[in-house]
């Protein structure tokens, strides 16, 4: 089986079989990243950005760096930028605020691994999904992030105990309203 | 719509993250909860978003052949160019020395016929090889136009 470092290589000349390759390895990894740091919106969008982002660059990309590692770090920066505009945008602020309320709506039961990630500020979400959801290395993942090892595992950490106030909080809302 | 993950890490991660945190080790069975509820994965219609990709992707790949293609075509020019002037100034030396051999016997007129010709023929071959260089590149990899132009036939 061909490496992906070569496959990049390959994509750098323009060749499409090698571009498929790494869609067939990557993208339905890639795609659940992007849905669940997003919460599903735009991942179209995302997605073909990322791997435009992918082409440009593939001529510059290291051999000794392994792809997926660079392949999320071009994700978590598409992320970004996403972000910066979804808040300078007036139409998007009202699905940052959507968000945003989310975790008031904690008592909801139906509240569901993407509206329990919502919850989370973006630090802590980037984090959970590439840890627990990628299943990607805390080494990896402050590679990709660009932050020290403690940074990710505390950041790990918080989410946690955050999520699990979150489902506490909605249990006892259920509680309650079975009491009622 | 959400599918539940068959084989999830998810929980070994976890797992291992409370086995390291004592806090979060005393979580119990929220703990448990956080564990199910993310491991959930999300319904992506990952053939909508390839064939997005290959479409917007195409052109950008097709880019980057050409853009590979005319730079390989003008180094492989470039070097071919260097013994260029030798050549020429052998072909001009060799002309006038038919010019002279031919007017010894004939009259000038035919001399110059004759070193005329010569010299089209040599240029007809010189400029051949030239030209043949970015074809035979072209037949190992076509630029996109004759690509496109190739396969629509």
């Amino acid at each position: 089986m061909v490496a992906d470092e070569q496959l990049v290589e390959r994509v750098a000349r323009g060749d499409m079989q090698a571009l498929d390759a790494l869609l067939a390895r990557h993208e339905r990894p890639l795609a659940h990243f992007l849905h669940r740091r997003t919460g599903g919106r735009d991942v179209e969008d995302l997605n073909q950005e990322t791997w435009l982002r992918v082409v440009r660059h593939a001529a510059r990309f290291e051999s000794d760096k392994r792809f997926r590692t660079w392949l999320y770090q071009i994700a978590v920066n598409v992320c970004r930028d996403w972000g910066r505009r979804q808040a300078r945008s007036p139409q998007a602020a009202d699905g940052v605020a959507e968000i945003a309320v989310t975790p008031i709506a904690r008592a909801d039961a139906a509240l569901d691994a993407e509206r329990l990630l919502a919850c989370l500020p973006d630090e802590q979400r980037e984090v959970v999904v590439l840890r627990y959801l990628r299943d990607v290395s805390v080494a990896e993942a402050a590679e990709i992030l660009g932050c020290p090892q403690g940074t990710v595992k505390s950041r790990l950490h918080h989410a946690i105990v955050s999520l699990s106030g979150l489902i506490a909080d909605e249990a006892e809302g259920t509680d309650d309203g079975a009491t009622d | 719509m959400m599918e539940p993950r068959t084989e999830s890490p998810i929980s070994d991660l976890l797992d291992a993250h409370r086995g390291e945190c004592v806090e979060c080790d005393g979580l119990g069975a929220v703990g448990d909860e956080v564990i199910r509820r993310l491991a959930v994965a999300p319904d992506v219609d990952v053939a909508r978003l390839r064939a997005a990709v290959r479409s917007t992707l195409a052109s950008e790949l097709a880019l980057r052949r050409d853009r590979l293609w005319w730079r390989r075509c003008t180094a492989v020019l470039a070097v071919a160019a260097i013994p260029l002037p030798f050549v020429l100034a052998w072909a001009a030396y060799a002309v006038q020395w038919i010019h002279h051999a031919v007017a010894a016997y004939l009259p000038v007129a035919a001399a110059t016929l004759a070193s005329a010709s010569y010299l089209a023929a040599l240029l007809l071959i010189i400029g051949a090889t030239y030209a043949a260089i970015p074809v035979l590149l072209a037949r190992r990899e076509p630029p996109r136009a004759w690509g496109v132009a190739w396969e629509t036939r």
